[in-house]
């Protein structure tokens, strides 16, 4: 092979070896630049002069590059590198609060958007002094949804202060009633009907009343069952 | 207390070679067959506990044979010194790179 594939071979590694060049420290970079490309061209002219220059060899010298990047994050990322960068970080206050925000956003599960805008926003329920939380004392963890869509029924019935009642399951599911299949809503479903209510106007004196019925399944789960005020 | 560093095996391979007159990086990978994504790292490691250093060829020797110059990496005393150790923890490898030197003359 003559001097043009090595020229060609030459500007590729180059190439490779300038993209790689980015992730070293500015202050090293030339230097550091300036040793894996006399490696190369020593190794290029070596296997040109050899008369070993054929499409593995010349694989081989381009996978040697792509090695680059591994030394050039060393560069970046070692352990003195790393205790100098910790060292000279700005140590304010300010900073310090800036950084801590940062981390529990990136540590925090789910949306962190989401549930920075549950702080801020006011609650989904206007209503939420109407609402009353029961819990099924003595059940076992899971309820049959014909079963919770009756129960709650008939205790909005026995009791003279619930104006109305609607069953909310952990998951949608559809129930046998008189009137045909209905379905049991999921708990998305609750914010849904809050988010409504929010936006009709309630009257003065208004004295609606509200049961919302939850069932824990575990630990961050809950709300098998809710009643909503009509 | 023993202060001089404990080595991997990669990084006492790498000494070793450079202490059999290997020292660039070139000739180090094609000795231990490391790829160059092991070797230069370690070279830095190892230059970073003062146990090699490296020194750039004279500009003008590379000037007048029309090639780059190139950076050379040779012992210091506390790598001969960490070497010796090693040898005793990794015994088989002096023997590998002195295989290897001998077939390559």
């Amino acid at each position: 092979m003559g001097k043009r594939p090595l020229k060609k071979l030459l500007c590729r590694c180059n190439h490779v070896l300038r993209v790689a060049s980015w992730i070293v420290p500015r202050g090293q970079r030339v230097e550091w630049l300036r040793e894996w490309q006399g490696e190369v061209w020593h190794w290029g002219h070596f296997l040109m002069e050899s008369g070993r220059l054929s499409g593995r060899t010349e694989q081989e010298l381009l996978r040697h590059c792509w090695g680059a990047f591994a030394d050039a994050t060393w560069h970046r990322f070692n352990r003195v590198a790393v205790l100098r960068f910790m060292h000279e970080w700005p140590r304010t206050p300010r900073f310090c609060i800036f950084a801590i925000l940062v981390v529990l956003v990136l540590l925090l599960p789910g949306d962190p958007v989401s549930i920075f805008s549950g702080f801020i926003a006011p609650p989904p329920y206007a209503d939420s002094d109407h609402l009353m939380t029961v819990f099924v004392p003595g059940r076992p963890t899971w309820l049959a949804p014909e079963f919770l869509r009756d129960w709650v029924f008939q205790l909005s019935r026995e009791t003279p202060l619930i104006s109305g009642s609607a069953a909310y399951a952990w998951r949608p599911s559809l129930v046998r009633g008189p009137s045909g299949t209905e379905s049991i809503l999921s708990e998305g479903y609750t914010r849904a009907i809050w988010t409504s209510r929010r936006s009709s106007q309630p009257r003065q004196g208004d004295s609606r009343n509200g049961l919302v019925i939850m069932r824990k399944l575990r630990s961050s789960e809950r709300c098998a069952l809710a009643k909503s005020v009509p | 207390m023993d202060d001089t560093p404990k080595l991997s095996y990669t990084s006492a391979l790498v000494l070793q070679t450079i202490s059999s007159g290997y020292s660039y990086g070139f000739d180090i990978m094609d000795v231990t067959g490391f790829p160059s994504g092991t070797v230069y790292p370690a070279l830095r490691r190892l230059e970073q506990l003062e146990l090699i250093k490296s020194s750039w060829e004279a500009e003008r020797a590379a000037f007048l044979e029309q090639r780059p110059a190139r950076k050379y990496y040779t012992l210091t005393r506390e790598g001969k010194e960490t070497l010796a150790k090693a040898i005793g923890r990794y015994t088989l490898f002096e023997q590998l790179v002195g295989s290897e030197k001998s077939k390559r003359r």
